[in-house]
């Protein structure tokens, strides 16, 4: 129990594990914006899909979203306004939460198009269902760990307060 | 520390703020961008397009239509498929193609002939045009596409698959 509790006292402070959560789900959510920026007239199609936005508002979410996923993905990185990211971030996985849940009661059964990994030809089944949805809480919960993080090793926010520290 | 502070609000708008420009100044230019047109010019985003997988997964659930010519249609086509031709509805337009009546209660998926033929889009606008108040299907692929993956079809003088 003991053992527990440092770990995730660790890790709110802003360990090297939180460090590599940080730029591990930064990458996830700029490679799933990818796709995305290339190609809006399908994620357009995507956003169709899930029956949710009014259409008349549905180009305008194809075209901002995927760079608020891309920027806020590089940012996680690089470690460049890091709490606003994980924030950004954890808002974007509970709107998707809550776009898939709504679906899959609803009996729906498409693809999300998180990854869409089958463009770089890896097989993944990206089906809404329950296992989206977990695995949208374990990012949402990695985001939220960033978020509450107090320090974040190897970014360029750790770079510039050092920097400040020499200069005193 | 705070957990929500000023700095964090900025931030936010900023990232969001850059996000807003970079996808607007792209989308100009974007081979595949959006023209934003007006809410009353939007009907025809009711049309969405879907691949031969989420096609085949809708098979047992969706009515199927076939918009291509009867002869093709006779010849080979998605197994329980209705025929539509887009030509009857181009010829004529008083005599417009009603909405069968399975497709009151049922999704419509439409195909025609391949990525290139139009004829399901043309045949999905009339449908929209007439009154049909949800989304559209239509497969990107078309009926070679579905063809080529081995998913049913009934052909002329054969069984189905």
């Amino acid at each position: 129990m003991g053992f527990i509790k440092t770990f995730s006292a660790d890790l709110i402070y802003g360990n090297r594990i939180t460090a590599v959560i940080r730029i591990f789900f930064g990458l996830l959510l700029l490679m799933s914006s990818f796709h995305k920026v290339l190609d809006p007239a399908a994620f357009a199609s995507i956003i169709m899909k899930y029956n949710i936005i009014q259409e008349s508002y549905v180009p305008y979410a194809a075209i901002v979203v995927p760079w608020i996923e891309c920027f806020t993905g590089l940012f996680l990185i690089i470690g460049y306004r890091v709490r606003a990211s994980a924030l950004i971030a954890m808002g974007l996985m509970s709107v998707f939460i809550v776009f898939v849940t709504i679906n899959v009661i609803r009996g729906e059964n498409f693809d999300c198009g998180c990854f869409q990994m089958e463009r770089y030809g890896i097989g993944m089944d990206e089906t809404i269902g329950i296992t989206v949805i977990i695995r949208n809480f374990i990012m949402l919960a990695a985001y939220t760990v960033v978020f509450l993080a107090r320090r974040h090793l190897f970014s360029l926010e750790s770079v510039s307060e050092r920097m400040d520290l020499k200069d005193l | 520390m705070k957990i929500f502070d000023w700095q964090i609000i900025k931030d936010t708008l900023f990232i969001c703020i850059l996000a807003a420009v970079f996808g607007f100044t792209i989308n100009i230019v974007h081979p595949r961008g959006f023209a934003l047109i007006s809410k009353e010019k939007m009907q025809y985003r009711k049309i969405v397009s879907l691949t031969l997988t989420e096609a085949r997964r809708k098979y047992h659930s969706s009515l199927f239509i076939d918009s291509r010519d009867s002869i093709e249609y006779k010849y080979a086509h998605i197994n329980g498929a209705l025929n539509i031709p887009v030509s009857s509805v181009i010829e004529n337009e008083k005599n417009r193609a009603d909405l069968p009546e399975e497709a009151r209660d049922k999704e419509i998926v439409i195909y025609c002939g391949g990525r290139s033929c139009g004829s399901s889009e043309v045949l999905a606008r009339h449908f929209i045009k007439n009154g049909y108040p949800g989304n559209i299907y239509i497969i990107k692929d078309g009926f070679p596409g579905w063809e080529s993956r081995n998913y049913p079809v009934e052909r002329a003088g054969k069984d189905s698959k």
